[in-house]
């Protein structure tokens, strides 16, 4: 987002810009001349004496032309100050009408006779004054010869509002050129061109870059740019070690293939899309699954997912040659908006979303303020109001939104069965291979690193290896499963290993049972009143627990092995989560077990599925993954190393991917192969229409036809985006690369190229390295829109790594680093907040995808809500333990931690987050319930982390939030603070190591990034 | 075309900070206190002056929450009286829909005439009443919306579509905050909950968030995190600051060029300083009796809204630029919002408020303050004059005209300006938008609401919309 300048000093510097650059006489030269015929002096001695005064005391306020200080009074472009004003008219065209004056729009006006379109506003004209003026327009309008066509001129910027060859040879509207790198001085700043751009910019201004920043600094600024999350003390200690000449490359790399990279990165988009999970206004609605398309983004970067593709799903994802249920998902770009499920003006209201989406994707997309040209042509750019339609005329078939139902989609309805269930078995087949491979190369490296460290072992003693399958009993989403069962009382054994159901002749069905219940549909028919179920599985080893979740309709016990392992009465609307009674467990046993189930059915719908999965490990032992991770290097080389991390990748990536035939989502639609005929709406209002409009793309863009293709036989949408998002994604698009890597820019250097991320137009600001932005972005092009490998190019630059510090006669020349001397500091987001004082505490939950989880909200906001309790829900403390682009985005309640630090406001396109200091920021980190929790974590993590040594503790601490070796004397002013708190304020030792912990989180140092 | 514009976040040089930081809650102290502290060669901005003369200081918007019947309350329309029950042609549009006849539910409450001016005012409001010679009332008032939820962001925020900034936060970007330890910008919620869209009503939209509402409890802690959460006391509490300082001056150090640093060191003063101001602020036990009796502060069915009104009061006389008290909260009858019994509603709500109210203007008039604090009173529409149902009182809403009424801050007393039809169904005569109310407001607060704006995607936005609006100039002193 952008601050501006105060509107008064806008306006002045417009004026001044105004009129140096346009003698007076070329002012209004716009307007066309028109005739008058000749009246008698009696005419025009009636309208001065009757008509104008009327005029003037009823019209001018608004359509005076200019008032006595020199404002401009032409409200809908009308200027009742000259015959020629009236005849021109305003946005709902001439005035009077000449041929025909009955009809003049003059009359209809201040008739009241159309209640959207009454003129004067305040009140109706008396009858006398009405009697006038008709009387007046019956004579054709007769005005004083001496200002029958005065105009005030409005047209200051007509030389950047029209189509022509100056506006298209701006540097945002001109084709893309790779232009020449410089050549500098300096070898280091010669071998990245990114590098020689920077540099001569900075020589041009009689400046240096900054040097290197340390290694630490580097390390931490990388995790966080890349991740979001700092870098352990081990993690910096690594890189800090490694003397290697490519160990910064290798680091870029590596952390470009962490998971948590597409966690970070989707958020920025996110901001861009205005993304939130309800629909706001009264009711404030959910929009069921939206979560998807969250897990779209975060899964596009982390797959490095070409951007024009990115692009076109988001656009067409339906219209594709290739519709896969992930395309589908991205089209969820449509339905994140605000909606008014009860609008005053129901037509309106339709436009005023389509507006909202379609301001998203020409700003996000080409970074143009297209929405101005809505009610009239854009004030500051080429964009007349017939752009504005053409361009929407690509999104009017797109079906309004709705609650659910009708936007959402059945992802198992899409694509051919076959192809569906090979790629599912192969997807399985896969996994476990994979697993077992991890688990194998696991286990030699647990058993050599015990070897190597005892104190390790005896932990590793406890630790569990984890199961290559740990799916028990699989419920239909997960994979196909097979019960016998029975609808007749079974025997009283039918519960236990030793009953064979086979052998008592039960039939064999695949799960799930019963009937149609909301969203789900059975395998297997079961309509009786009750319903006995048997299947098993075989272990190698006993799992440290069990986890077990439902679909119900109605009463269930599940036993295992014959002991009861949970029950649950009544019916569930879902899958959902069935508490273990844990004396169970101790049925386990390797080979052979059993799990039997009793289902009753009680009224309406019934339904049975059931998912039972092992869990490894006990809490708090080691986690294997993390520590080959950190220690692997010592027993295993480096190729082995790199062939773990593959595996690990692989796995995670298959398994993020959306199963094929699981679940829904929200998606766009059309009505049909044609849509509606679209009109230019006369000052934006859906219920006046101006002339008829085709798709088109910008004027201002070349005149590229638009050719929307025949359909296709059963084509079930206009086709319109495709040709849209086509255009878009062409290589030669003057915007939507230049504007990409704008965007990346941004979000590495603090600003972008272009400081005006989502307006490239005049309104915006001009880019500071034109030529460098031309460069990366031809260049993006080139490497196949990879945005990956653009963000290679960049923080392999010497530029990247320039230390953030001050230098006095670089301050003094370039105060705001726009040519970029230096790396710009910057504060943790919202976001990046909440994650790293979770992750400082030991407690961050790296769980991925899925549906948004509840974060805990205090009573007080609650209560801001109308509905009680806000419809907000709860979630466990493992998921509150979430990242924070995971937590639910409800348009009227938000988490106070998220918009207290600068949250990007969900209603509108966010380019740019605010940095905001203000004193509550600081109540919230030193008071709140969250803080002081993971405070408390926090210590307690380091008595583990570091034994009983205070000093141990407060170095590992510190270590831990400022990701650099503690110096002496930070150490001592902990200590001192330690001693106070005891002495002076009766703390016991516990309690004055979490009020360190409590200080730790807050230090500058933490919440900073040099 | 090269028009030096401002600055963006995370970068530090001096007038991008100021701006960021600026404005919103605090803004003046931090900047102020860093001006003292010498981070600054000049000093800093104070409280925005006033661009043009207005008499107002601050803004008490009393919001009525669910829409006020307006033929029942002040608009008096004695030709409804014997037209009740009886079936005529009028065009309506509420929840209902448009409908073009209806069953008129004649007014519940007899009106008599008050004060010099004689205004005629219903048995609902007694104690206001007595005020009406301090008060000008618009009767001509229309919305865009007949729905509550786009109808209270039109009323807040000046759009039926949300993401827009709120009137409070408008007040507080042209003004700034004049009290380093409190918000400027302070929003009571009705005990019931909160309106519908909740925080959305205080939003300040595409400006930055320090510029939002901050909402105030009455009693207990009155800001969110005010206390800490595990009863840290102060002493140990300024041993943690004064500790976090020393450790954030080392970080400062070969930093000192990122204000952002000093910036965030001095809001931890500031939150200290606040943690006592708040609750000297809200400490309305401390009002002498005279005080509590009248407001209704008495242990009786006023001494909820009693209790915010004084609060409103202390809390001007602490600079605080803009507060908004909601009467009625959540959904059907807990607020305004006569769809069933007309009489249980509105009798239950405006006995909660009206001896409050006339407690606030008379408490205020007293002290001298009423000059310069402008008092709004309105719903975010008001009531047909038909029954919404085949049998009962209900009306439904109606945003053709409605009534909202304005006192103290340049405010001409004892005026009414516009009127509706005879049944009060739509207004006829100076027909006065929301924009307009909107502008009359920035404009007693010294204010242009014409040049008023905030640049956003692509445009100079304004609260009174791109084109601007006419203040209600009749009400003005």
């Amino acid at each position: 987002m952008i601050i501006r300048l105060p509107n008064i000093l806008l306006a002045v510097l417009l004026c001044l810009w105004g009129l140096a650059c346009f003698p007076p006489d070329v002012l209004g030269e716009d307007h066309p001349v028109v005739k008058h015929p000749a009246f008698s002096p009696e005419e025009v001695a009636f309208f001065s004496k009757e008509v104008r005064p009327l005029l003037t005391e009823h019209c001018f306020s608004c359509h005076g032309g200019k008032n006595a200080k020199g404002k401009i009074k032409i409200r809908a472009g009308l200027q009742l100050i000259s015959r020629r004003g009236v005849l021109i008219g305003g946005d709902n065209g001439p005035a009077i009408d000449e041929q025909n004056p009955a009809n003049s729009m003059l009359l209809k006006m201040v008739s009241y006779a159309d209640e959207d379109h009454e003129m004067p506003p305040k009140a109706k004209l008396s009858d006398a004054q009405l009697a006038t003026l008709n009387k007046w327009v019956e004579m054709k309008a007769p005005w004083t010869p001496g200002d029958i066509n005065k105009i005030e001129g409005t047209e200051e910027l007509a030389l950047t509002t029209k189509v022509n060859e100056t506006t298209k040879n701006y540097w945002s509207y001109r084709p893309l050129k790779t232009p020449a790198v410089p050549k500098v001085a300096d070898p280091e700043w010669s071998k990245n061109p990114l590098d020689a751009f920077v540099f001569a910019r900075l020589a041009e201004n009689g400046l240096k870059p900054n040097p290197s920043a340390t290694k630490e600094e580097l390390v931490r600024r990388a995790y966080h740019n890349i991740t979001g999350l700092a870098p352990t003390p081990e993690q910096v200690a690594a890189f800090v070690g490694d003397a290697s000449p490519g160990a910064w490359k290798a680091l870029i790399d590596e952390l470009l293939e962490s998971p948590q990279y597409g966690e970070k990165w989707a958020r920025h988009w996110l901001d861009v899309v205005r993304y939130a999970e309800s629909n706001g206004f009264e009711r404030d609605s959910d929009k069921p699954h939206i979560w998807r398309y969250r897990d779209w983004v975060i899964d596009a970067y982390n797959n490095d997912k070409p951007y024009n593709r990115f692009i076109m799903e988001q656009l067409a994802g339906d219209e594709l040659d290739d519709v896969t249920p992930e395309s589908m998902i991205a089209t969820g770009f449509f339905r994140l908006m605000q909606w008014d499920d009860e609008p005053a003006d129901r037509l309106q209201h339709r436009y005023d979303v389509l507006d909202d989406v379609m301001r998203s994707a020409a700003e996000g997309f080409l970074g143009m303020t297209i929405g101005c040209a809505r009610c009239h042509d854009h004030k500051g750019d080429p964009i007349p109001q017939t752009d504005y339609y053409s361009f929407m005329a690509f999104f009017n078939g797109v079906t309004n939104h709705s609650k659910g139902g009708g936007v959402l989609q059945d992802l198992s309805k899409l694509g051919n069965p076959e192809q569906r269930q090979a790629a599912q078995k192969d997807r399985q087949n896969r996994i476990i291979d994979l697993k077992n491979r991890i688990s194998a190369i696991e286990k030699i490296g647990v058993a050599r690193l015990g070897k190597k460290d005892p104190r390790l072992a005896a932990l590793l003693k406890g630790a569990t290896v984890p199961l290559a399958e740990p799916l028990l009993v699989a419920d239909h989403r997960s994979r196909s499963q097979k019960w016998h069962f029975t609808t007749d009382k079974p025997a009283d054994n039918w519960s236990e290993v030793g009953f064979r159901a086979e052998n008592a002749k039960w039939k064999l069905g695949e799960a799930p049972f019963g009937t149609d219940v909301p969203n789900e549909k059975p395998k297997t028919e079961w309509k009786t009143k009750d319903l006995w179920l048997q299947t098993g599985f075989h272990l190698t080893s006993i799992p440290a627990d069990l986890k077990m979740s439902a679909y119900h309709d109605e009463d269930i016990e599940v036993f295992l092995n014959g002991q009861l392992l949970g029950r649950r009465g009544g019916h569930s609307k879902s899958y959902v989560e069935i508490p273990i009674d844990k004396k169970a467990l101790g049925a386990l046993q390797t080979g052979r077990n059993v799990v039997a189930v009793h289902v009753r059915q009680v009224s309406g719908g019934q339904f049975f599925d059931l998912k039972l999965e092992a869990v490894a490990g006990a809490p708090g032992s080691v986690d294997i993954a993390k520590l080959l991770a950190a220690r692997g290097k010592e027993v295993f080389t480096d190729e082995q190393m790199t062939t773990y991390r593959e595996f690990n990748n692989d796995l995670r990536k298959l398994e993020r991917v959306i199963p094929v035939g699981k679940g829904q989502a929200m998606v766009v639609k059309e009505s049909g192969t044609n849509a509606a005929q679209l009109h230019v709406h006369i000052r934006g209002n859906a219920n006046a229409k101006g002339e008829p409009v085709q798709p088109s793309f910008p004027k201002i863009f070349g005149d590229t036809e638009v050719k929307i293709p025949a359909p296709k036989p059963g084509q079930r949408t206009t086709g319109r985006r495709r040709v849209l998002a086509e255009w878009m994604t062409d290589k030669h698009n003057r915007r939507s690369s230049r504007v990409a890597v704008n965007r990346v820019w941004q979000q590495h250097f603090g600003n972008g190229i272009c400081p005006t991320p989502s307006d490239f137009g005049y309104f915006g600001m001009k880019p500071t390295h034109p030529d460098l932005l031309d460069w990366l972005a031809t260049e993006f092009v080139r490497r196949d829109w990879s945005v990956k490998e653009l963000q290679r190019i960049i923080m392999n630059s010497m530029t990247y790594r320039m230390s953030s510090r001050g230098r006095p006669e670089a301050l003094t020349k370039d105060p705001q680093n726009n040519l970029l001397w230096r790396f710009n500091m910057r504060r943790l987001s919202a976001e990046e907040i909440r994650d790293n004082v979770l992750a400082a505490a030991g407690k961050l939950n790296l769980k991925m995808g899925g549906p948004s989880f509840f974060s805990k909200l205090d009573e007080a906001v609650l209560a801001t809500s109308s509905t009680k309790g806000g419809k907000w829900g709860n979630s466990s403390p493992e998921e509150q333990s979430r990242r924070a682009v995971y937590i639910k985005i409800k348009r009227s309640l938000k988490d106070p931690m998220l918009t207290g630090f600068d949250f990007a406001d969900t209603d509108a396109p966010c380019a740019q987050r605010f940095t905001t200091t203000v004193p509550t920021q600081a109540l919230n980190m030193l008071n709140s319930n969250f803080l002081n929790d993971q405070a408390t974590h926090f210590a307690t993590r380091l008595k583990q982390d570091a034994g009983e040594n205070l000093e141990a503790q407060l170095k590992r601490g510190l270590e831990i939030v400022t990701a650099r070796p503690a110096d002496p004397k930070s150490i001592a002013i902990a200590k001192d603070m330690l001693q106070k708190l005891q002495k002076e304020h009766g703390l016991n030792a516990d309690q004055a190591l979490e009020r360190f912990c409590l200080v730790a989180l807050n230090m500058n140092e933490f919440m900073f990034i040099d | 075309m090269n028009i030096p514009r401002n600055t963006f976040c995370g970068q530090t040089h001096r007038r991008e900070f100021l701006h960021n930081v600026g404005g919103g809650f605090t803004s003046l102290a931090l900047t102020g206190m860093l001006a003292k502290d010498g981070f600054f060669g000049q000093s800093a901005i104070a409280a925005k002056p006033q661009p043009l003369p207005g008499k107002a200081k601050s803004v008490i918007f009393l919001f009525m929450y669910g829409g006020p019947s307006h033929m029942d309350t002040f608009d008096y329309k004695p030709e409804l009286y014997p037209l009740d029950g009886k079936t005529i042609d009028v065009k309506t549009f509420g929840r209902g829909g448009r409908k073009s006849k209806g069953r008129v539910v004649g007014p519940k409450w007899a009106f008599k005439p008050y004060g010099k001016c004689g205004k005629m005012v219903s048995d609902l409001f007694p104690h206001l009443g007595g005020c009406v010679d301090d008060m000008a009332f618009i009767h001509s008032m229309t919305a865009d919306s007949p729905i509550h939820g786009s109808a209270m962001l039109m009323m807040n925020s000046g759009s039926v579509i949300s993401g827009k900034p709120s009137l409070g936060s408008w007040v507080n970007y042209g003004l700034g905050s004049a009290n380093e330890n409190l918000p400027g910008y302070v929003v009571m919620l009705d005990g019931k909950g909160g309106p519908i869209s909740g925080a959305k009503n205080w939003t300040s939209g595409y400006m930055p968030a320090s510029y939002q509402g901050t909402v105030f409890r009455s009693q207990g802690d009155p800001i969110l995190n005010l206390q800490h959460a595990k009863g840290m006391k102060a002493n140990e509490q300024r041993q943690v600051i004064t500790s976090l300082n020393q450790l954030n001056a080392q970080h400062l150090a070969g930093r000192e060029d990122n204000t952002n640093l000093s910036a965030r060191i001095a809001s931890y003063e500031l939150a200290y300083k606040m943690q006592s101001a708040a609750p000297e602020a809200i400490d309305v036990n401390s009002e002498p009796q005279h005080i509590k009796d009248l407001y209704g502060l008495d242990g009786s069915r006023t001494d909820d809204f009693a209790r915010k009104c004084i609060l409103a009061r202390r809390l001007v006389e602490r600079d605080v630029r803009f507060i908004q008290i909601y009467s009625g909260g959540a959904h059907n009858d807990a607020n305004w919002d006569a769809h069933g019994n007309l009489e249980k509603n509105h009798n239950y709500h405006a006995g909660n408020t009206d001896k409050p109210i006339a407690g606030l203007i008379k408490d205020l008039k007293q002290r001298g303050l009423l000059d310069e604090t402008l008092i709004v009173w309105g719903g975010e529409f008001g009531r047909q004059p038909t029954a919404e149902y085949a049998k009962g009182t209900g009306r439904d809403h109606n945003a053709y005209g409605f009534t909202m009424w304005m006192a103290g801050g340049g405010i001409k007393g004892g005026v009414s300006v516009g009127q509706t039809d005879e049944l009060g169904s739509k207004a006829v005569d100076n027909r006065y938008h929301v924009r307009n109310l909107h502008a009359t407001v920035l404009q007693l607060m010294g204010l242009d609401q014409n040049n008023l704006s905030y640049f956003y995607g692509g445009l100079d936005q304004k609260l009174v919309g791109v084109e601007g609006a006419d203040s209600i100039h009749q009400i003005i002193a």
